[in-house]
């Protein structure tokens, strides 16, 4: 992880101004300072069952595979797992299907995320005006939020069907020729990004929504006694308070679309033509039908390394906005 | 010394008196876990799945220490079972396909056969047909046989006879070339107003009829038509594909297939293919006249049954072309001891039992019922084209057995990766990317792979 | 909340509402093709034009997996593994969101920097150590095995955390200078104040384990320890290649996991509007 950046980060939540310390920036050595009346050290109590939680299940599990990585382990049988150093990553650099998958989970990314932000926003802003019987609308709109991924994927693999498909059905009644939405390699990939963002539309509301009712009503009110029009309130007003919200969905986005892998595993299996091969199913089949392990799991942590690159860009961007917390 | 000499004979005496006693009593209890003898909840009550409570009952009839635990064939089998061998937790006996043997070998999961017949003699090898026993075999006829055959299927060719009726194209025969194929799906393949594909006023843009379906499936379709243009994809020695996958041979069997979609058009593009088969199942589509051949295995027959405009006179099977070589590639599974099981003799035993008994003739018969594959053993193959419900169609099965090449996926454990490289190349090459271009990167990429 | 009304013109109105009813049929007829074609025989799936009602209504999918499947047991098991792991989550994150959120220690920020990172891995990564982790402790086959693994979660952590650093200093401020104690102003003010998050965190944490595959079928090695959808996973599983994908039957086992999420999703669902409308309160 990056070092430099930690250490930003830390000293910025350190020594961060707050209204009942300001003691953080003395010159004690870190002994005092834990002991000190401004260490909140009930803190450790609160975070203890869920760290150690993490440290149990996630983070020795997480070594593991970091120390599998260096192996060529082939197949379940671990004693035969010869360390090899770094060859896995030389490898990696030079091989063009993995780096395939890297540019489709890119381009999955960089289509998933603002279009499924911009329309969910959309959808809350509508919401927001009190209309009546916003909860009913609310209501169907979670649904496939919760529903299994599974069960979306068959859903909509009848639904994309090329011929008997509803889509293609409807398309056809506007003159639009029959599309192969799965089978050819210039729609598949959008037609995950489609679904995606339908599945993921109400929780990326109900996100806005309470981020949008956080926002003062006088705010608007006066912005329109300015005679700033609906338009220019949004864009200067609106748009600006919610940018915790914002971050939080680009954030958690980014890195939900960089793992992307249950519609893919189930509706296309990485084709057509490999253009749905995104890297976790990538690494999933090197892992689990290859028996390819150890040079899965280096591909893993590239992936790793990736996304933590993508979240750190997102934290400088939010902190060259001038926010003084991380987060 | 002398007094010794007495007790020593005793001794010796009471030993040899009591081992057969002991050795019967101690036929301790043993539970078998076995994955791969039931059937999924709504096909309960199918030929297959009374087969399989068969099989069971008759193990545990010929021996009562033994108890057969089936488990049900989870959900992702193959996941499952890769977590198991490493935590310990696998079954005793499962089936495994052919193409599951190289990992499970080189992780050393599996029983060498040869310990079994040690300890139930009557398990002989001289039981299955050599060709499929020989997958099992990867060092020879003389080296160690990691589990036993169950089933396979050669690829054949199904053709619909009033397909060919329809466009006057003389029945197929086992010696036929691949010229007279080409000639064949050319005049098989007919557009809306009934000219063929020879025809020069011929309309591609719409075809009735195709000849022939050709699909990105590398191993499963394709590399038959590989072998029989005298190519192949690896060396013998599976080190290397420069030189194979690239030879000319290799080259020109890749570019006829993609010719039969893209030049002659007697094979719908994959777009077409589609189209033609997401509202029903392609059986039924090859039965109504729309493609008049396609190459499949032998449980298609089971798929093409249950079809509503299914009927046995419509139906012919035939081998592959004759080019260069006489070529088929089969598909197997067979029954895996865990090599676990060699810890305990008595589980050893019972598994070696259960095998035994799961390619007798007796059980092995029931493969004529189900239809899904030919019987891995000889007497039981043989018996199989009389027993048959399609005795014509069975007895080209069992005679394609004879040109079986054997699939690299049963020896190469990287071909969990190189074979979906292969799809990809045939995939684009179907698609319209050049050949050489799409091959050369294929070998190189596999290449990298191999060296690893 | 009584405050003055917009002025809203009413063709903005007609609009919102124009897109709205637009988004919810696309939101809507896939649910509606699901039911419909789980009532449907296997050959009528794909029919042109596309029928979303069925012409006879066949039951059959749903006698065929109620009378092969032990539904009470599997249902049991399911809601037993679910409704610990949801508690658990709950406690256990929110517990670490105030922490995170609203005291100050040390190292705070680099032990959730490191929880956020672990989000950053992919599970399937993890999978097999874990399991061997979980075969270690002997919990195969256990509820424990089914449970414990799943009873905390970044994610859950990270969301809680914003929504806890949305609640005014003030309050916190206040309850301290009155004497109570951090567990108490935790327990007391900011899990009431965040209804709406804790709702949706238990949905998805409801709906996450309710339909997960993966891990109860590495765990559960008895028909008795199955959950529900891995018990209906093993319908249409055969590996067979000669078999046509049975649309109807999975679209049935679907619709019959979803419904208890539904019906949890339509209860909890009135916690979201509570929870949305007091956290007005902090404008």
């Amino acid at each position: 992880m990056g070092g430099p950046f930690l250490e930003e980060c830390l000293m910025a939540g350190a020594y961060a101004p707050t209204t009942h310390t300001g003691k953080w920036a003395d010159e004690r050595n870190l002994w005092q300072r834990f002991w000190s009346r401004s260490n909140e050290r009930v803190g450790y109590l609160f975070i203890l069952p869920a760290f150690s939680h993490l440290v149990v299940f996630v983070l020795i599990p997480l070594v593991f595979s970091a120390y599998l990585s260096f192996t060529d382990w082939r197949g379940p049988n671990l004693q035969n797992a010869p360390f090899i150093g770094l060859k896995n990553y030389e490898f990696l650099l030079g091989d063009r299907q993995f780096w395939a998958a890297m540019k489709n989970t890119l381009l999955f990314t960089v289509l998933f995320v603002p279009i499924s932000m911009a329309v969910s926003l959309g959808v809350a802003v509508v919401m927001n005006q009190k209309l009546r019987g916003v909860w009913f609308f609310r209501t169907l709109f979670f649904i496939p939020v919760i529903s299994s991924w599974v069960a979306v994927s068959i859903i909509w693999i009848t639904l994309l069907d090329p011929q008997a498909g509803i889509l293609n059905y409807l398309l056809g009644q506007i003159g639009i020729a029959p599309v192969n939405w799965l089978g050819s390699p210039a729609t598949a990939l959008l037609a995950i990004v489609i679904i995606a963002t339908w599945k993921g539309l109400g929780f990326q509301m109900v996100i806005w929504l309470a981020g949008l009712q956080a926002i003062p009503q006088e705010l608007q009110e006066a912005a329109a006694i300015d005679g700033a029009t609906r338009w220019q309130s949004f864009w200067r007003i609106t748009l600006p308070l919610l940018a915790p919200t914002t971050f939080f969905l680009a954030v958690t986005g980014v890195i939900g679309s960089f793992q992307v892998f249950s519609p893919v595993y189930v509706i296309t299996g990485g084709g057509p033509r490999g253009s749905t091969d995104v890297v976790v199913y990538h690494i999933y089949t090197r892992a689990f039908e290859a028996y390819d392990m150890g040079y899965a799991a280096s591909q893993a942590w590239v992936l790793f390394a990736v996304i933590m690159f993508a979240t750190l860009i997102q934290f400088w961007y939010r902190r060259r906005q001038g926010e003084e917390t991380m987060f | 010394m002398r007094r010794i000499a007495p007790k020593v004979l005793f001794l010796v005496l009471v030993f040899v008196l009591v081992l057969p006693f002991s050795m019967a009593l101690g036929q301790d209890p043993v539970t078998l876990n076995v994955v791969g003898v039931t059937v999924p909840p709504e096909e309960l009550g199918s030929t297959l799945d009374l087969a399989y409570q068969a099989l069971v009952a008759s193990v545990q009839e010929a021996n009562p220490n033994i108890t057969v635990n089936a488990i049900e064939t989870p959900p992702e089998f193959e996941t499952q079972i890769l977590v198991d061998l490493a935590a310990g937790t696998a079954p005793d006996i499962w089936r495994a396909g052919h193409a599951q043997l190289p990992e499970l070998i080189e992780g050393g999961h599996l029983l060498d056969m040869r310990q079994c017949t040690e300890v139930v003699p009557e398990l002989t090898m001289d039981r299955f047909v050599p060709s499929v026993l020989a997958i099992h075999q990867p060092e020879g006829p003389d080296g160690p046989v990691y589990g036993l055959p169950n089933g396979f299927t050669p690829m054949v060719f199904y053709y619909n006879t009033e397909s060919f009726e329809r466009a006057g194209v003389d029945l197929p025969t086992s010696d036929w070339t691949v010229d007279q194929f080409l000639d064949s799906v050319q005049r098989l393949t007919l557009d809306t107003s009934g000219r063929n594909a020879q025809d020069p006023a011929f309309d591609a843009a719409n075809i009735e009829q195709y000849g022939f379906r050709v699909r990105k499936w590398a191993v499963l379709e394709n590399l038959a038509w590989i072998w029989l243009f005298g190519g192949d994809v690896f060396s013998e020695d599976y080190s290397t594909v420069d030189g194979y996958l690239n030879s000319p041979e290799t080259i020109e069997a890749i570019t006829f297939l993609r010719d039969l979609v893209l030049q002659y058009h007697v094979a719908p593009e994959p777009n077409a293919l589609d189209m033609m088969i997401q509202e029903r199942a392609f059986p039924a589509v090859f039965l109504d006249g729309a493609v008049a051949m396609y190459p499949r295995g032998h449980w298609e027959l089971v798929g093409l049954q249950l079809q509503e405009n299914y009927s046995p006179d419509k139906l012919g099977v035939v081998g592959y072309p004759v080019g260069a070589r006489d070529a088929t590639i089969a598909f197997e599974d067979g029954w895996v001891i865990n090599a676990a099981v060699a810890d305990d003799p008595a589980k050893l035993e019972a598994a070696c039992q259960f095998v035994n008994v799961a390619t007798d003739v007796e059980f092995q018969r029931s493969k004529v019922e189900t239809g899904l594959e030919i019987s891995a053993n000889q007497a039981s193959a043989d018996e199989s084209v009389s027993l048959s419900a399609w005795p014509d169609l069975e007895a080209v099965f069992v005679a394609e057995m004879a040109n079986v090449m054997t699939d690299p996926n049963a020896r190469l454990v990287a071909m969990g990766v190189i074979e979906p490289r292969l799809d990809l190349m045939f995939e684009n090459i179907l698609a319209g990317a050049d050949v050489t271009e799409e091959v050369n990167l294929a070998v190189e990429e596999i290449e990298r792979e191999l060296q690893r | 909340m009584v405050a003055k009304k917009h002025a809203f013109d009413i063709p903005l109105k007609i609009l919102g509402y124009f897109a709205l009813i637009l988004v919810t049929a696309t939101m809507i007829v896939p649910f509606i093709w699901m039911v419909t074609t789980s009532l449907k025989p296997p050959h009528a799936v794909f029919t042109y034009p596309p029928e979303l009602l069925p012409r006879e209504l066949n039951f059959e999918n749903y006698t065929m997996l109620f009378t092969l499947v032990p539904f009470g047991r599997y249902f049991v098991n399911t809601l037993f593994v679910t409704v610990f792991t949801v508690v658990g989550q709950i406690v256990i994150t929110s517990l670490a969101a105030y922490g995170f959120a609203r005291l100050r220690f040390i190292g705070r920020d680099f032990l959730f920097i490191v929880c956020l990172a672990t989000m950053m891995v992919p599970y399937q990564v993890t999978l097999i150590p874990l399991f061997l982790l979980v075969f270690g402790l002997g919990w195969v086959n256990t509820y424990q095995g089914l449970i414990i693994p799943g009873v905390s979660s970044v994610f859950a952590i990270f969301l809680l955390r914003q929504a806890f650093l949305g609640v005014p200093k003030d309050y916190q401020e206040a309850a301290r200078i009155d004497g109570a104690s951090e567990f108490r102003i935790y327990w007391r003010i900011f899990m009431p104040l965040n209804g709406p998050a804790l709702a949706t965190l238990a949905v998805f944490a409801f709906m996450g384990t309710w339909t997960d595959l993966l891990w109860p079928l590495l765990i559960a090695r008895t028909p008795d320890m199955r959950t529900l959808e891995l018990g209906l996973a093993y319908f249409n599983s055969s590996t067979s290649a000669f078999r046509q994908t049975n649309w109807p039957l999975m679209m049935a086992a679907s619709v019959v996991v979803m419904l208890p999420v539904l019906i949890i999703y339509i209860f909890a669902q009135r916690y979201f509007i509570k929870g949305i409308s007091l956290s007005g309160v902090k404008g």
